[in-house]
């Protein structure tokens, strides 16, 4: 009897399950398609061949990415998009972040305009970008030849594709980096760069020692931000040639919508979803281990 | 090393804020002198103007025969230890000392050589490699002054640097400071609110109050002979009392009426002198709380005498705290501990007449 009534009333029993709620069906939702996927890259799921689901093949699927003539320059065109807009716009971001760095009515208004491009929706930006790149009609080319540069065919052809794609990535994608870097240098106490002025130390000299290892971390910020969405970028490589010309800007990204929904043939399209997943998933968790140990030499330990 | 020196130095800040007002200043090579005064007073918007973080208003700074106003920071040749010590967190306490050679590219051997010297001498060299959080506030303060010693700065500058210590730390650092002060031999200024601080280390002390310099001079000179109400009320613990009087004629001689007419006090005839050249009628007497004593009853031409009630008393250890009122003014002595006085007793209180400073109650200056 004593301790039947020493149990807490049922309203605080379900308490914790009932606060747990609301993170289960998150996960739910994040996990079942994701399993669900998997399962999917093991059949031969045809969107266009009603059954085709419950035929197992193992790891037929799998084997075709990997032996597909076209698989090691997918694998080339994805890093080179991400590594290359992520390393532009860090650099870029930095440069602009450094500007902005300072008391001025200048720096004050042009802030908050950077997160103009961030606005739009990466597709209409991509859109007003392929109009302007129109070798006929678009208005890059007459301003490349206003400053004595030849007319680009840029998305048109193979050669320039990626330039252009890249472009408009760090176009729209910099302000990113230099938001995030300019809240880490507003972040600082000024003490120690008042310091660094009385020590006589120049502008590179404390850049060097001192900005850059405790930027470092907000750095790492960008990084993991802007690669994971690099990596898995469609919007623009989409809006801009679909993947072309011919396979010229087929990523992992562009390869498997094209494979999964184009053609239909769904469970091709997985394994390079789920590959382009696990690279992003092992990047991104150096990346914030780096991230933690940058913290702490940042903060001085 | 060299001479420093402030001509009619001005510090305006936006909002037409007025930090620093007609400052001259001139200190000594070789000096240490401490710029003493209360929170907002202008002291560190001065010091952070010696440095160059802060721009001139209005006035000329020199070092040496060298007009300084335009110099950045680097080009001044002087060094700062923060109040906050400012180190670099992300580098080791050898590099934070060794930042400002390397930033001069000093030859590697030379600048090893140095940072141990100047290590040994601040007894930091077995933390050299550790890093600044993993820190006390004890070993930040002399790495930060470590840092600012290294480089043979003609100007050393100290802003608040015990402030963040316990009180056995500041007492050793206190003497530490001294002794590097001694063995430097640099022009030295040291910026604090703590009179304690600047008593125990400065050869000359300059009080400031309000953006404008009060008194320069010696401690003797500082706490004997105020030029003001402020500088009176300022150095010295527990602070100097102040009554309100004015002068009386007394059978052709002159003395002082308390405003409230509780006391009466005939003066000697050098004090005479001095309150009939001065033509106010609002006077305060000034008396520090060691200079005033409980009477014995024996009168003397050169005691006067204040008949005071006991408000309170505190006997605490070595010497006693006695809070009474001179009519309607409290006063507050220093006296021997462990006394029977009770509140609303009547006491008598003495003060020799060479040991009361007169003030003009209008300007506050000494008269």
């Amino acid at each position: 009897m004593t301790e039947e009534k020493l149990q807490p009333p049922l309203g605080v029993r379900i308490r914790p399950w009932l606060i747990a709620l609301p993170a289960l069906i998150v996960l739910i939702g994040i996990l079942y398609p994701f399993l669900t996927a998997i399962y999917y890259s093991f059949t031969a799921y045809a969107l266009n061949r009603p059954g085709s689901l419950d035929q197992f093949v193992g790891f037929r699927n799998y084997v075709r990415m990997f032996t597909d003539d076209d698989f090691l320059y997918s694998t080339y065109i994805t890093f080179a998009y991400a590594l290359l807009s992520t390393g532009v716009e860090l650099v870029l971001g930095l440069a602009v972040a450094l500007l902005l760095n300072r008391e001025s009515r200048f720096a004050k208004i042009l802030t908050p305009t950077l997160i103009f491009p961030m606005m739009i929706a990466p597709v209409i930006g991509t859109l007003i970008w392929k109009m302007m790149m129109q070798p006929s009609v678009g208005i890059l080319n007459p301003m490349l030849n206003l400053v004595g540069l030849p007319s680009l065919q840029w998305a048109a052809v193979p050669e320039t594709a990626l330039f252009s794609v890249v472009l408009v990535d760090v176009w729209m994608f910099t302000p990113f980096a230099a938001l995030i870097l300019t809240a880490g240098l507003r972040s600082f106490p000024s003490a120690p760069f008042e310091a660094a002025r009385v020590d006589g130390a120049s502008f590179w000299f404390t850049f060097r020692n001192l900005t850059l290892p405790m930027l470092t971390p907000f750095i790492l910020i960008v990084v993991v931000f802007r690669l994971m969405d690099s990596l898995k970028m469609f919007d623009i490589i989409f809006a801009m040639t679909e993947g072309g010309p011919g396979r010229t800007l087929m990523t992992y990204q562009l390869t498997a919508y094209r494979t999964s929904f184009q053609f239909q043939r769904l469970a091709q399209g997985l394994p390079y979803a789920i590959l382009l997943y696990i690279i992003i998933y092992i990047t991104s968790f150096y990346l914030i281990k780096f991230w933690g140990r940058a913290q702490r030499r940042a903060a001085g330990y | 090393m060299a001479e420093l020196r402030l001509e009619h130095i001005y510090k305006t800040y936006k909002g037409n804020v007025e930090a620093v007002k007609d400052l001259n200043l001139t200190v000594r090579d070789g000096e240490f002198l401490a710029l003493l005064g209360p929170s907002g007073c202008g002291k560190t918007s001065t010091l952070r103007m010696i440095v160059g973080l802060e721009e001139i208003t209005r006035g000329e700074m020199y070092i040496g025969d060298r007009l300084v106003n335009r110099l950045e920071p680097n080009a001044r040749n002087v060094a700062l230890a923060f109040e906050t010590y400012a180190l670099y967190p992300p580098l080791s306490v050898r590099d934070n000392i060794a930042f400002c050679l390397r930033a001069r590219s000093v030859a590697p051997d030379e600048i090893k050589r140095r940072v141990d010297a100047v290590a040994d001498m601040l007894d930091i060299t077995d933390i050299l490699d550790r890093k600044p959080a993993e820190l006390g506030g004890g070993q930040k303060q002399r790495i930060s002054l470590a840092r600012a010693l290294v480089r043979n700065p003609d100007v050393f500058l100290m802003d608040e640097p015990l402030s963040h210590l316990d009180a056995a730390q500041r007492a050793h650092m206190r003497v530490e400071l001294k002794r590097l002060h001694a063995e430097t031999g640099r022009t030295t200024i040291l910026v604090t609110h703590d009179q304690l601080e600047a008593v125990a280390m400065a050869e000359r002390i300059a009080v400031m109050n309000f953006g404008v310099l009060q008194q320069v001079g010696s401690f003797n000179e500082v706490y004997n002979h105020p030029v003001n109400e402020f500088v009176a009320g300022f150095i010295g613990e527990p602070p100097m009392n102040f009554l309100a009087c004015r002068p009386a004629a007394q059978n052709g001689a002159t003395a002082l009426t308390a405003a409230d007419g509780s006391f009466h006090l005939s003066l000697p005839s050098a004090l005479q002198e001095r309150v009939n050249a001065h033509n106010g009628q609002n006077l305060h007497l000034g008396v520090r709380p060691t200079d005033l004593h409980l009477g014995d009853g024996a009168a003397d031409d050169d005691l006067l005498t204040l008949h005071a009630t006991v408000d309170t008393y505190e006997s605490l250890g070595e010497e006693g705290q006695l809070a009474a009122n001179v009519g309607e003014s409290p006063v507050l002595l220093i006296t021997e501990p462990f006394l029977n006085l009770a509140r609303g007793e009547k006491v008598d209180l003495q003060m020799s007449t060479n040991r009361i400073h007169l003030f003009d109650a209008d300007t506050t200056n000494a008269i």
